[in-house]
């Protein structure tokens, strides 16, 4: 076994018997970095638990924080009723602004001069419209 | 639910299941506690130990199981303590204004003084270390795992785990001569 297998070893149990209040004497050659793990047990004191007071604090502070998560969780929600309402809603949106664009008398439907004058181009406009906001819908009831 | 993976239980937390939060709280709170009271002044440790856990409510969605919740959680703890520093920062430059007008503050006993140089000397070094030392000792100290289970956490052999601790505590101990 080489010299550094030998410290690396003799480190860590003495660093085990200091967690664990155990006596142990170090050799010369670990002495300082026994010092600097006595150091940190006193600084972190590993086996001293937080105190019941502020176990309880904590608690109450957390159920707090918790109760307003799940009031934001419940607004954001999108039940399966909103969400098929949304849908009908859309359709109807969507078929209004259809019939209107091809039944209005005074023009003769669509609109002259441009991309939409063609009955075949608008119900195209008409689809993708349809499907980006359907699109839409699920996308927000998956986040 | 105490045989739950951190994973499952913050897989049920996020869908809105208390008990699976507290069960994850139960099981962080001391280590989260001691990693805090490695880095911060005694009297802020529940401070900051209290706002880990509200961090933690708050970016519960934003938990991916890609990575294991404990290296998620300590980002949080990390994250808290640098936020805790730096508004420490921005005070201390306000007081120093008012001190330099108003006089030196109380000075403490030189018992008293000793000790928490000493605990402020060994935390600075802590800090300054790089973080794969800082990690080690955190395992074993604030988590309290064996350095074979800080092994099978970080993939390494149980030689190369001790390696380590003995080079972080080298790191340590040069730190604090540097000061």
């Amino acid at each position: 076994m080489d010299e550094n297998r030998r410290l690396d070893d003799e480190l860590a149990e003495l660093t085990d018997a200091i967690i664990e209040n155990r006596e142990m004497t170090p050799s010369q050659d670990i002495a300082d970095l026994a010092e600097i793990a006595r150091g940190l047990r006193d600084l972190i004191e590993p086996n001293t638990p937080p105190s019941a007071s502020f176990d309880a604090r904590m608690k109450n502070r957390l159920d707090m924080e918790w109760e307003q998560r799940q009031r934001r969780m419940t607004r954001m929600r999108v039940t399966p009723a909103v969400r098929m309402v949304s849908l009908a809603a859309a359709v109807v949106v969507v078929m209004v602004v259809v019939i209107f664009l091809t039944n209005n008398p005074s023009e003769g439907g669509g609109f002259d001069g441009t991309a939409l004058g063609s009955p075949d181009a608008l119900i195209a406009v008409v689809a993708v419209a349809a499907v980006v906001g359907a699109a839409i819908l699920v996308w927000r009831n998956r986040r | 639910m105490f045989d739950a993976s951190d994973e499952h239980l913050a897989r049920k937390a996020q869908l809105g299941d208390r008990d699976a939060f507290y069960a994850l709280y139960n099981r962080y709170l001391q280590r989260v506690y001691n990693r805090v009271k490695s880095k911060v002044p005694p009297q802020d440790v529940e401070d900051v130990t209290q706002e880990i856990f509200i961090a933690l409510v708050r970016s519960l969605d934003s938990y991916q199981q890609r990575s294991r919740f404990n290296t998620w959680l300590y980002t949080i703890v990390n994250r808290q303590i640098a936020d805790f520093y730096r508004r420490r920062n921005r005070n201390e430059r306000g007081q120093n204004v008012e001190l330099d007008s108003e006089g030196a503050p109380e000075i403490p006993s030189t018992a008293e003084h000793d000790e928490a140089d000493q605990r402020m000397s060994i935390q600075k070094a802590l800090n300054h270390l790089p973080e794969h030392y800082q990690e080690v000792i955190m395992m074993r100290f604030a988590d309290g795992l064996t350095f074979a289970e800080i092994a099978e956490q970080r993939g390494q052999s149980l030689e190369a785990v001790k390696s380590l601790y003995r080079r972080a505590l080298q790191a340590v101990r040069d730190n604090m001569g540097e000061e």
